[in-house]
């Protein structure tokens, strides 16, 4: 895959592109993973990666630092935890499937470290009840991502979205409380309305 | 804005300012506000719930859902394990010695595959010499019907594998009844399941494990498609002492109508046990219930395949079974009853003689059955079968006569030989005579003369001749022991290694129990030339090594019997490019026949010794030899004969190697002349000297002549040789480069990339010959400006030429010196500029001084140095590459050059 002008695709965005995040995405979700393997092999034990400092270093390593300003770090900080979104949530359908199919687990993901479960069925849920936010409130839904995904400061948050950080905080709590009610055990996940009749 | 997110903006402002309330007030406000709405009430009230109880997800973020292992594992996924050009995905099927996984490609080509392996500790010899066996034989089968070979190697660890097509689909019994097909519609799908299983009866080849989970149904543009998976695994695990542990996980026993009862016996399977299990299958495709079951323990499974008759399928009939097939019980029993009936139980009796011969036959009955005309099943022996199979085909094709031919010969060979044997003449004489009765027994009513589904009658004969052995002869050890070692010779010349190994090695064992130690030297003889063909050098040598030793004992020491070991042995020391100890025997065997009167034997020994000291780069003594042995050939035969044209290529090409392109013209010229006149213009050793007079042709620049001598000889080898014959490669490759010159991209692209799929399947990837074609395919896109193709196929040639010839061969240096040049081509300088400086100062010391491969590294380095604005370091490596080319008259290569210097002052 030829390697993208990050930066241009970054102003495009800026400019009202949508296509570019399309375009971004991939390279980004594959610069994500690379950065993670490379850091892994770096440590020697007691290393855990850190979703937080991945997104940050992807930015440092793809965009030119010289032709950005603040806001095109924003943007791409929020591209990278959609992409961090969904390598994690590809990671958990995975392990669903495996689970679910009884066929042979990919040796990819046969691991003897790998002590505890992961809670796979909760990020699943949260994955399809941001779905359902995003329909109410597409920048809601994009504040869950960034804080929850990407690891990002409310003032990052602010500025990805262009908005003050008060409001990023009004987001954040309407869509926490709607998100605990959906995924709670009496909340209709399914179809993502609280209350229901 | 639409409806949903109005609502929404109006429950959070609510939510907000029921939230600036105090607790105990919220929901008596939130009601009064809500009055017209109580879904708006309801859902303040859930957020209200919601912020009160936050769910434990948001104590932390998405990290905290990970063990830290796990998370190194989501974030970091470890690449698939790397197998030759192929990523692994997951395993899909898994048996006692091998694994099968889903792969994709790690280059460019978007390909799937299935890979099969063999798993780590179960690489002993004989599985890994069962496993290279499958994989030729899947090399040979070339049908729509059957899952492709797509190639293979050795993996990082050096254990093999091999890539065939991966087939997404489902069983055919399962296909069958999810759609619910007409018993009609079934027999069209089950029709192309016996051609796929005839295609491979023509190739020599046995499935002998048909069950219904190896008889895919994939979906595809034109229709459902039947395949065949899994050829031969079978055959690894039932000759490497591993039916014992199957039998006892009951892992292919427990399918009753899988297994024939000959394969329960322990006797070697034919085409008549595939045409069991395709009988087992088309019972169950029709009547939905196994011929024989279910239901029953292993030892009752083993009991009922020996001994239980099936029911006839129509007395098997179920409601289930009716509906499934869209019909009722009535009707189903009604269609079954009859012919159907009879085909199924024909193809499912207990004496493999008694069935159809093969799928072919089973087919031809399905077939008129199907419309309408009587079916042939009825009691029959084979041999009668055979006759009314060779008098069915009387306009045949010149290769079953071919094939008995070559049966009836060896058989007087031998008897010949055995005759001429000193003290044992009387003996040997009955033996011989009954040897020879034997064989005519067997062939009585095979009509030489006949010829189409000749490949298939040749194999038929060779079953039924070596079915026989054990009953007819039965009581006669040194005939049966010598049948065998007929029989094992034939199929080896078939090509049939498999089957040829059986035989010899049953050859071998009967003689060494008889205690006849020249006789067991000539069956070791002749399994140790199958070995060498397999690949197997080592057991090849110690064979050939027991064999001489037997023989020195018992024969003069001057015997050529002696002398033939000797360049056995040589031969396969050669193979294993052990030069020095194969020179040594090769030099004893001439030595040997040196003035003895076997002058032919003499003959074809110099040829060999020239052979391995051309290879040994000692081209004069090698041509010197060479001239001796074509000498003795001529004196011998005559002037026109094909030991004569086999000589005269051999000094062709030697003299083309070194230069000497005339006398190598003429030397080519007359072996053409004398292959045309002797083996006819469709023998592949024809076809073989128009090539490589071709390639000489295209070194002289006379690309239109180049031109016909390939074409004609592609042409003789597709019509001749099997399609993944790697015959083919050599001219497809041939023509790869001259299109290439030619500015024919698209026909050069197109040959490559067929020599590289052939070279591929039959030599793994890591081979000289994959090499060249993926070098000259990367050569030619760069010719074209297409660098992005080129840059990955110049690092794959880099790593095969690596791997075969070591990293700091010249050829390896040179591709590395190109794969720098393509990235710089792609502005990925740095990288080329590390690889430049580690391979060009390698291959300049490695290429001869003056020659066109160090021309071409100096302008290739100079012109990524002009370019970089490095002038000064540039000049001196241009000013060599145009000295090179000038020298050698090479004046475009010249031109680009003065180009480059003009610019560069």
């Amino acid at each position: 895959m030829p390697v993208p002008d990050v930066t241009q695709l970054l102003s495009d965005l800026r400019a009202g592109d949508a296509d570019a995040v399309d375009a971004i995405l991939p390279h980004v979700y594959g610069e994500l993973q690379d950065l993670a393997r490379r850091q892994l092999r770096g440590e020697r034990d007691g290393h855990t990666l850190d979703t937080a400092a991945l997104v940050h270093e992807a930015y440092l390593k793809l965009v030119r630092q010289d032709r950005v300003d603040w806001q095109s770090r924003a943007h791409f900080l929020g591209v990278a935890s959609l992409a961090m979104r969904r390598i994690l949530v590809n990671y958990a359908r995975k392990r669903r499937a495996e689970k679910r199919g009884g066929g042979e687990v990919a040796a990819t993901y046969h691991d003897g470290e790998i002590g505890k479960e992961a809670k796979t069925e909760e990020l699943l849920a949260l994955d399809e009840a941001l779905d359902g936010l995003a329909a109410r409130s597409e920048r809601q839904a994009r504040v869950v991502e960034m804080w929850f995904f990407g690891g990002l400061t409310h003032a990052e948050i602010a500025e990805a979205l262009g908005v003050s950080e008060p409001t990023v905080r009004r987001d954040w709590r309407v869509a926490r409380a709607w998100l605990s009610h959906v995924l709670s055990d009496d909340g209709p996940a399914s179809d993502g309305k609280p209350g229901g009749a | 804005m639409s409806d949903v997110t109005d609502r929404w903006a109006r429950v959070q402002t609510l939510f907000e300012q029921a939230l600036g309330r105090p607790p105990d007030e919220r929901s008596a406000w939130l009601r009064a506000v809500c009055g017209d709405d109580p879904e708006v009430y309801r859902e303040v009230e859930s957020l209200l719930e919601g912020d009160e109880n936050q769910h434990t997800l948001f104590d932390g973020r998405v990290a905290d859902l990970f063990a830290p292992a796990e998370l190194d594992a989501a974030l970091a996924p470890r690449p698939g394990e790397r197998v030759g050009p192929w990523i692994l995905g997951e395993r899909i099927g898994a048996g006692g010695m091998g694994a099968v996984y889903r792969a994709e490609r790690a280059d460019d080509f978007e390909q799937t595959a299935a890979i099969k392996r063999i798993k780590p500790g179960m690489d002993s010899e004989a599985v890994l010499a069962r496993f290279r066996a499958e994989r030729q034989i899947l090399a040979r089968l070339d049908h729509p019907g059957v899952a492709r070979l797509l190639g293979g190697g050795l993996d990082l660890e050096g254990r093999p594998y091999f890539a065939m097509e991966l087939v997404e689909g489902e069983p055919l019994t399962a296909h069958c009844d999810r759609l619910g097909l007409s018993v009609d519609d079934r027999l069209v799908l089950f029709a192309r399941v016996c051609e796929a299983v005839a295609y491979a009866h023509r190739q020599l080849v046995v499935h002998r494990d048909l069950k219904p989970s190896n008889v895919f149904v994939t979906e595809t543009p034109d229709g459902p498609r039947v395949k065949l998976l899994d050829f031969g695994i079978a055959k690894v695990l039932s000759e490497d002492g591993a039916d014992a542990r199957l039998t006892q996980t009951g892992h292919r026993l427990l399918t009753p109508a899988s297994a024939a009862p000959e394969q329960i016996r322990g006797e070697p399977p034919t085409t008549a046990t595939d045409v069991y299990a395709l009988g087992g299958l088309l019972y169950y495709l029709l009547c939905g219930a196994p011929p024989l079951g279910p239901g029953l323990s292993l030892l009752e499974v083993e009991r009922a395949v020996l001994e239980a008759e099936p029911g006839r399928p129509s007395a098997r009939v179920t409601p289930e079974a009716a509906r499934l097939r869209g019909t009722t019980e009535a009707a189903l029993v009604r269609r079954l009853r009859g012919d159907l009936d009879t085909i199924c139980l024909t193809a499912l009796r207990k004496e493999p003689e008694r069935r159809y011969g093969s799928a072919a036959e089973l087919l031809a009955d399905v077939r008129r059955h199907r419309a309408d005309l009587p079916v042939e099943a009825r009691p029959a022996t084979t041999r009668y079968r055979l006759g009314r199979f060779v008098r069915r085909h009387r306009a045949g094709v010149l290769g079953t006569a071919a094939a008995v031919l070559a049966i009836v010969a060896l058989a007087s060979f031998y008897t010949v030989r055995l005759a001429a044997e000193r003290d044992r003449a009387e003996t040997e004489a009955a033996t011989s005579a009954q040897t020879v009765e034997f064989l005519q027994d067997l062939f009585e009513g095979a009509d030489p003369d006949a010829s189409r589904g000749l490949a298939l009658t040749a194999a038929e004969l060779l079953a039924e001749g070596g079915r026989r052995i054990r009953s007819d002869l039965a009581g006669q050890p040194a005939v049966q022991a010598a049948m065998h070692l007929t029989i094992g010779k034939v199929y080896q010349d078939l090509g049939a290694y498999d089957s040829s190994r059986v035989h010899l090695e049953r050859s071998v064992a009967m003689r060494s129990r008889l205690g006849d130690p020249l006789a067991t030297a000539e069956s070791q003889t002749a399994l140790a030339f199958l070995l060498r063909r397999t690949g197997e050098a080592e057991p090849s040598v110690a064979l050939h090594r027991a064999a001489l030793a037997a023989r020195r004992s018992a024969l003069p020491p001057d015997d050529p019997l002696i002398a033939e070991a000797l360049a056995s042995i040589g031969a396969s020391l050669h193979d294993l490019s052990r030069f020095d100890e194969a020179e040594a025997a090769y030099r004893e065997a001439v030595a040997i026949l040196e003035g003895s009167a076997h002058r032919e034997v003499y003959a074809q020994s110099l040829d060999n010794l020239a052979g391995l000291l051309y290879d040994r780069g000692r081209f004069e003594e090698s041509l010197a030899l060479g001239d001796r042995g074509l000498a003795i050939k001529e004196e011998v035969y005559g002037p026109v004969h094909t030991a004569v044209a086999v000589a005269l290529s051999g000094q062709a090409v030697a003299l083309h190697d070194l230069g000497r392109l005339e006398e190598a013209g003429a030397a080519y010229r007359r072996a053409i002349e004398i292959d045309r006149e002797l083996l006819g213009g469709d023998h592949p050793d024809y076809a073989i000297d128009l090539n490589n007079y071709g390639t000489l042709l295209y070194d002289l620049r006379d690309y239109d002549e180049a031109e016909a001598m390939f074409d004609e000889a592609l042409a003789v080898k597709r019509a001749a040789l099997a399609p993944g014959h790697p015959q083919v490669a050599t001219t497809l490759k041939s023509l790869g480069f001259l299109y290439t010159d030619m500015g024919r991209t698209e026909d050069a692209v197109r040959n490559f990339r067929e020599a590289i799929a052939i070279r591929r399947a039959v030599y793994g990837d890591e081979h000289m010959g994959v090499a060249e074609a993926t070098g000259g395919l990367a050569r030619l896109y760069t010719k074209a400006g297409d660098h992005a193709r080129a840059e990955p196929l110049y690092r794959e040639t880099v790593a095969t030429l690596s791997a075969v010839l070591g990293p700091e061969s010249l050829y390896a240096l040179l591709y590395r010196v190109r794969h720098a040049d393509a990235l710089h081509q792609l502005g990925r300088d740095r990288e080329a500029e590390a690889l430049f400086a580690q391979a060009v100062p390698a291959a300049l010391a490695a290429a001869p001084e003056g020659s066109e491969n160090s021309g071409t590294v100096a302008r290739l380095y100079g012109r990524f140095l002009a370019d970089r604005g490095r002038c000064a370091a540039a000049r001196p490596h241009l000013q060599a590459a145009r000295q090179a080319f000038a020298a050698l008259d090479l004046a475009d290569d010249v031109a680009e050059v003065d180009r480059r210097l003009a610019t560069c002052r």
